[in-house]
């Protein structure tokens, strides 16, 4: 795949993206297990092995190794799959107990991990991967060896570990096609193939990458065995079948029967996903599932129209990526599934085979299957049943490929006669005779052997209504401690599952006893096999054996006939001897016909293995019936069978339906049109805030208003005059004088007016209820677009649990990590930008602040330090602090330092105090470390972090207090996008002033204000304050700038009063002349930098109500330049 | 703004060939210059100006164009040529210059014509005048001399090695 890159750039660099992202996640699911490994190897557990909740966290990273490894290995890092594969390797062995993981192989873990991270980085800065880690590589190697487990050892009996195996050999596989120039070994000849003991396994479930375990690779061949004769078990004693493809399907074929339709599932059992990690991928697999399989669906559609000879490569990718996601969060069907896909493609491929019409066909069934599969686990319901038949008939599709090639040669026959006489013979028991032939599994051991039939026969004997009847078997590891209890334990759990039956030893000697080997049970359930051993697999236990016994034979049989009815399509089946050689449709439905019919009491299907649970009839059965009804309805096909056949044959798939949660769609949106619709609602939010304005002063000048009142006066006062001058008594006005007359029709026309106002005055008032309730929807959804962008930051904190655990391994000390408010959200964008600062305050915290634990128990204080990381929301902000309770900044130190580094002069020195001291730790070069650590001391800490939050508009403070501890305040705004602003005017020019720089605003008198070395100053509240103005301290190079300031000067003489707006930063004050102050405004920051450069003093600008352009001041910047005295020259 | 209509008009039927280019030219002092027309994105009016310290002084200001706030570079000022008052024919041409949107104040804006590549001709070397070394070539036309301007090398210069150096160098005397 690696050299298949230069085809498709696009598709790779997609996949690169995938890839980063993905890896990004696993090494901190790494990292974070590894941690919580350590902290219990730590707190006295003597090595830490795979029972218990160490099993599940081995499981865990040793998943995520996997996964790490899947995917370098598909990019062709081969450095990064190299270790990962190592690191696996360690997993494996130590759940396995092969290894005891302690202290020092945590560190090399770590180390590892770290290696992988730099590699990783290396990658995403376009750089390539690294150098290899040869030191990692090699010091795990030596664990491996000293635990004797260099190479994963046979006995694998669990199911992962077959997938595990799988992807050695897909490794392998792709190792080969690396140095064989892209041609598999396969091709060689299936003879060869057969030749090995595992090439059976080529079949399925292992996919075709077992083939190649032709080529000898020692540390395959061992583990191949086990797996080959589970596979072979299966596939000796079952009736081979081949799976009806639907009728439209015109390309019949004579299929090279190779045991190709046992389950395609066998041995592949999926993760809980109901809860935990996965739980929370699971929308993003769905998501990312979805766009896949469009791609996927897209695609071949678009190489059916033009037969793109890279179709199968373009394919394949996508294929992979499905894998990846669907393996990532433990869905191993589907995985499975997307697995067959990719190997049929590569199949393809290799062998240059244009892609076919009925492969095409087939593979679109997959695409839907899949979907299907999706579309139900995003309804919260995990369907498996979807997914067999598309994999029955892509894997017949793989191996007629596979047999293209030597035509109808008698591959299968070769194989099966080669593989027939290693099997051995099923170790069976009594049979009774009501339960059909049922072998007691090879894993039972001798002293339970004789007891087993003896519990199936209770299972005849005490029948309940619950559908199926196990007969199963708890084995214990050794020396596991109170064993009698976690037999009490088994046993209760079997109890909640179900009816028990039979149980020996008996469940009232289990707490007494000491030495108990095995548990063994019947039971009567309703669970499905794989749930009942997943409840099982409890601390201690190490092996879970489970046989349906009794139950589920009837459906069986009756779709059996089903099947053998007339019209069906290839309804195939046959029994291993006559699959030898290829028989025609024809000859082949009466076959199928009788050996389906003895099937259900012949086939000794139950022979089952630990990871093989799913084997028998529950999933086996579900092709059949899948089929069937594909057959039946072909394009609702899994829709019957997902609500039919699928839920009434699996209760415990629907068991788990009800146990997985609906699943939240996610969607995933660039960061940038967020931005963009985040600045959109700031713009809204700005003008709704200006709207508010106009409606309010509109309000206001259309008060109620006394004309209508004046408007009657005056009619009345008319009258009263006419009435003087007439002498008329009563009646209207009608022949008055023309004056009185003009007056009275005016005054009339004056009320119409008036009627008028008072309706708009209504009208007013309605916009201001339809404004108010802009007002809340526009608040909404600032909300709303502000929480989309918002995320926890939890995640954040805890990386630095593996700081200060690095920290404290090389420095000795002791350091407990509290962290608080990790609920607490954040703008995504900060959060990105606060790790760097946050790792320098927390290196501090450790490095400098925290002393060793002998000089702080010499101090009176608990010899363990602490390091308080906190986050909460304060008003407006959020706040941030980093705190520790160490020896606090040494005031001494700095001082010296800082004269040292030419900062101050001796005479400065001494002139400030301690707080003004404490702030030059900003200073850029100053680092107080007597020694400089590996961890921190470069100097280059902390005006990075200020630079870092205030470019965020943000602010960081400091507090000390020598031997008591030191705290940093990191407050930042809620959204990067708007800042509450002050808004002034000096002369024509409106600036913008942060609100949260600003101390106060205070008027003086002219008078109030003093010269002091030139620089005028007041006194505000006792605190001396130089005064500066914008004219001054900017450069105003504007050709007519002249007039500004004698403009400015000549207003502010004229008034009598002066303006300051108080400023701080870091304690420092300045009080900026203003002409006046304007309001508070809500503003969204405009870059400078976007289209021009950025400008020192100005953090940007900003759009006003009006339209106009407002510039934002810098605050830090301009305390900084008013300090420096006024006057830097730019 | 019946410049900007014809530029799209013309933006949108533009598929000149391989020998041809179109310019969109535009008066300042007694020259008329040509900028090539995909760098131009709209002609505006002249607005209201932010001005803005610290740059040197043929930044005029910020305007907000839509919602995005662009700075005004003054093409008389950049010349070196005086001051002139804003008429009604001066116009705001915005440039698109390596991702950035730019403003440039011209006296005029002319036409926008269609030249083939034959018709420039290399600056001559002796050419002294302002922003000589902005030119890219000379174009005869029928009613005199047109000046083709570099507006990337223009813009660029003045963003990346202006007057006040580059923006980190400022960053550093800044806080010592």
């Amino acid at each position: 795949m690696a050299d298949g890159s230069a085809y498709h750039d696009e598709m790779m660099a997609e996949l690169l993206g995938d890839f980063l992202d993905e890896s990004g996640h696993l090494l901190s699911r790494l990292n974070e297990t590894l941690l919580a490994v350590d902290q219990m190897l730590r707190e006295g557990a003597e090595g830490f092995g795979p029972t218990g909740a160490g099993g599940e966290m081995l499981n865990e990273m040793f998943r995520a190794a996997h996964s790490l490894k899947g995917l370098s290995g598909m990019l062709g890092f081969h450095r990064i799959n190299q270790l990962t594969h190592r690191m696996e390797n360690v997993f494996d062995a130590a759940r396995k107990g092969q290894l005891q993981l302690d202290l020092a192989a945590v560190d090399i873990l770590f180390r590892a991990v770290d290696s992988l991270a730099e590699q990783i980085d290396s990658i995403r800065r376009g750089e390539g991967e690294g150098p290899a880690p040869e030191a990692i590589l090699g010091a795990i190697s030596q664990l491996l060896q000293q635990a004797g487990a260099e190479r994963p050892i046979g006995s694998q009996r669990d199911a992962e570990a077959i997938l595990s195996q799988l992807s050695h050999a897909e490794e392998i596989v792709n190792e080969a096609i690396r140095q064989f120039g892209g041609d598999r070994l396969v091709e060689e000849g299936p003879e060869e193939a057969a030749a090995c003991p595992g090439a059976e396994v080529g079949a399925e479930p292992l996919g075709d990458g077992a083939g190649c375990f032709a080529s000898p690779k020692a540390d395959l061949g061992e583990t191949v065995p086990t797996a080959a004769i589970n596979t072979s078990q299966s596939q000796r004693v079952e009736p081979v079948e081949a799976v009806a493809a639907p009728e439209e399907h015109t390309a019949r074929r004579t299929i090279p029967a190779a045991g190709q339709a046992e389950d395609p599932f066998a041995g592949v059992v999926d993760d809980d996903i109901s809860g935990g990690l996965a739980a929370n991928y699971l929308p993003i697999f769905v998501d990312e599932a979805r766009s896949s399989l469009d791609e996927l669906h897209e695609a071949l559609l678009s190489c059916e129209e033009d037969g793109d000879p890279h179709a199968a490569e373009k394919l394949m990718v996508i294929a992979h990526r499905l894998k990846g996601a669907a393996a990532a969060v433990g869905l191993r069907r589907a995985a499975k599934l997307a697995h067959l896909a990719e190997d049929f493609l590569q199949t393809l491929s290799e062998k240059r085979h244009p892609l076919e019409p009925n492969h095409v066909e087939a593979l679109l069934h997959v695409v839907d299957a899949l979907r299907n599969y999706v579309d139900k686990l995003a309804g919260g319901i995990q369907d498996n049943a979807v997914l067999c038949e598309p994999a029955v008939r892509l894997s017949q599709q793989t191996k007629l490929l596979e047999h293209a090639e030597a035509s109808c040669g008698p591959v299968g026959h070769t194989s099966i006669q080669a593989q027939l006489p290693d099997n051995p013979t099923p170790v069976g028991g009594a049979h009774s005779s009501a339960l059909g032939k049922r072998p007691v599994p090879e894993e039972v051991p001798e002293e339970f052997r004789s007891l087993w039939d003896q519990a199936a026969s209770c299972l005849v004997a005490r029948p309940f209504e619950m559908r199926i009847g196990y007969v199963g078997l708890v084995l214990f590891g050794k020396q596991v401690q109170l064993v009698g209890l976690k037999a009490r334990l088994v046993l209760e759990k079997l109890a909640s599952l179900g009816e028990v039956v039979y149980c020996h030893p008996p469940g009232e000697c289990l707490e007494e006893a000491e030495n108990v080997a095995g548990l063994l049970f019947a039971c009567w359930s309703d669970a499905a096999p794989e749930v009942i051993r997943r409840q099982l697999s409890v601390g201690g236990v190490h092996q879970v054996v489970i046989c349906r016994v009794v139950g589920e034979a009837s459906p069986a049989a009756e779709l059996s006939q089903e099947f053998s009815e007339p019209g069906g399509a290839i309804s195939a089946a046959h029994t291993p001897g006559i699959s030898a050689s290829p028989v025609d449709d024809a000859k082949r439905s009466p076959e199928a016909k009788s050996t389906r019919e003895e099937s259900p009491v012949g086939r000794p299907g139950n022979v089952s293995t630990a990871g093989n649970l799913t084997g028998p009839k529950g999933t086996e059965l579900v092709p059949r019936a899948e089929a069937q009804a594909s057959r039946g309805v072909p394009s609702r096909s899994a829709q019957k069978v997902g609500d039919g056949v699928g839920r009434e044959t699996h209760p415990g798939g629907a068991r788990s339906s009800t146990g997985t949660a609906q699943v939240g769609e996610t969607l995933r949106v660039d960061i940038e049109r967020l931005d963009e619709l985040m600045n959109l609602t700031g713009e809204l939010v700005i003008q709704r805030a200006r709207l508010n304005q106009l409606v309010e002063s509109l309000r206001a000048k259309m008060a109620e208003s006394a004309m209508a009142q004046t408007i009657r006066s005056l009619r009345e006062l008319i009258a009263r005059m006419h009435r003087n001058g007439s002498q008329v008594t009563a009646g209207p006005i009608t022949h008055g004088s023309s004056q009185t007359q003009t007056i009275w029709n005016l005054l009339e026309e004056l009320e119409a007016e008036q009627r008028q106002w008072v309706d708009l005055r209504a009208v007013t008032n309605e916009l201001r209820v339809s404004v108010h309730q802009l007002d809340r929807i526009t608040d909404r959804l600032q909300q709303t677009v502000m929480n989309t962008r918002m995320v926890p930051i939890g995640p954040l904190f805890h990386r630095f649990k593996r700081v200060v655990r690095d920290l404290v391994r090389s420095s000795g000390k002791q350091i407990r990590l509290v962290i608080n408010g990790e609920k607490t959200e954040l703008d995504k964008r900060m959060i990105d930008e606060l790790t760097d600062p946050l790792i320098h305050l927390v290196r501090n915290a450790a490095d400098h602040g925290i002393e060793p634990p002998e000089e702080r128990v010499r101090r009176g204080k608990p010899a363990e330090g602490t390091l308080l990381l906190e986050a909460c929301h304060k008003g407006n902000a959020i706040v941030i602090r980093v705190s520790d309770d160490g020896r606090g900044l040494d005031a001494e130190k700095i001082r010296r330092k800082a004269v040292e580094k030419g900062f101050l002069t001796p005479a400065e020195a001494e002139r400030l105090s301690p707080q003004e001291i404490y702030q030059l730790i900003w200073r850029p070069g100053l680092s107080t470390a007597e020694k400089v650590t590996e961890i921190s001391g470069r100097g280059m800490g902390m005006d990075i972090v200020k630079a870092k939050i205030e470019a965020l508009n943000g602010s960081v403070e400091l507090h000390t207090e020598p031997g008591v501890g030191t705290t940093f305040t990191i407050k930042l705004p809620l959204t990067l996008a708007i800042l509450p602003s002050l808004l002034v005017r000096v002369t024509q020019n409106t600036f913008a002033i942060p609100v949260d720089t600003i101390v106060e605003i205070v008027q003086l008198a002219h008078s109030d204000i003093a010269t002091v070395q030139g620089v005028p100053t007041a006194i505000v509240r006792g605190r001396v304050i130089p005064i500066c103005r914008l004219q001054e301290l900017f450069i105003w190079n504007y050709g007519a700038f002249g007039e500004f300031s004698r403009g400015q000067g000549a207003e502010a003489q004229g008034t009598d009063r002066v303006t300051l707006v108080i400023l701080a930063d870091r304690h420092r004050e300045i009080g900026l002349h203003v002409d006046h102050v304007i309001g508070e405004e809500d503003l969204v920051i405009k870059s400078l930098a976007d289209n021009y450069r950025n400008i020192p003093g100005l953090t940007g600008a900003s759009i006003l109500g009006d339209g106009s352009v407002a510039l934002i001041l810098d605050v830090a910047a301009l305390v900084e330049m008013a300090s420096g005295g006024g006057g830097v020259r730019w | 703004m019946s410049a900007t209509e014809t530029l799209t008009k013309v933006h949108g039927r533009k598929q000149e060939g391989a020998g041809t280019m179109q310019l969109v030219s535009f008066q300042l002092g007694q020259e008329e210059y040509g900028v090539e027309i995909t760098k131009v994105q709209e002609i505006i009016l002249m607005g209201e100006i932010t001005r803005v310290p610290q740059t040197p002084p043929y930044i005029k200001g910020l305007i907000n164009l839509r919602s995005t706030v662009i700075p005004i570079v003054d093409l008389r000022l950049r010349f070196g040529l005086p001051e002139q008052p804003t008429t009604d024919e001066t116009r705001i041409m915005v440039v698109n210059v390596r991702g950035k949107t730019v403003g440039i104040v011209v006296d005029a804006v002319n036409e926008v014509l269609r030249i083939s590549r034959d018709q420039i001709a290399p600056p001559p070397p002796a050419v002294a005048g302002p922003g000589r070394e902005y030119l890219t070539g000379l174009v005869r036309l029928n009613k005199g001399l047109l000046i083709l301007l570099d507006i990337d090398k223009l813009l660029d210069e003045e963003q990346v090695s202006g007057p006040f150096g580059s923006v980190s160098e400022n960053a550093e005397s800044f806080v010592n």
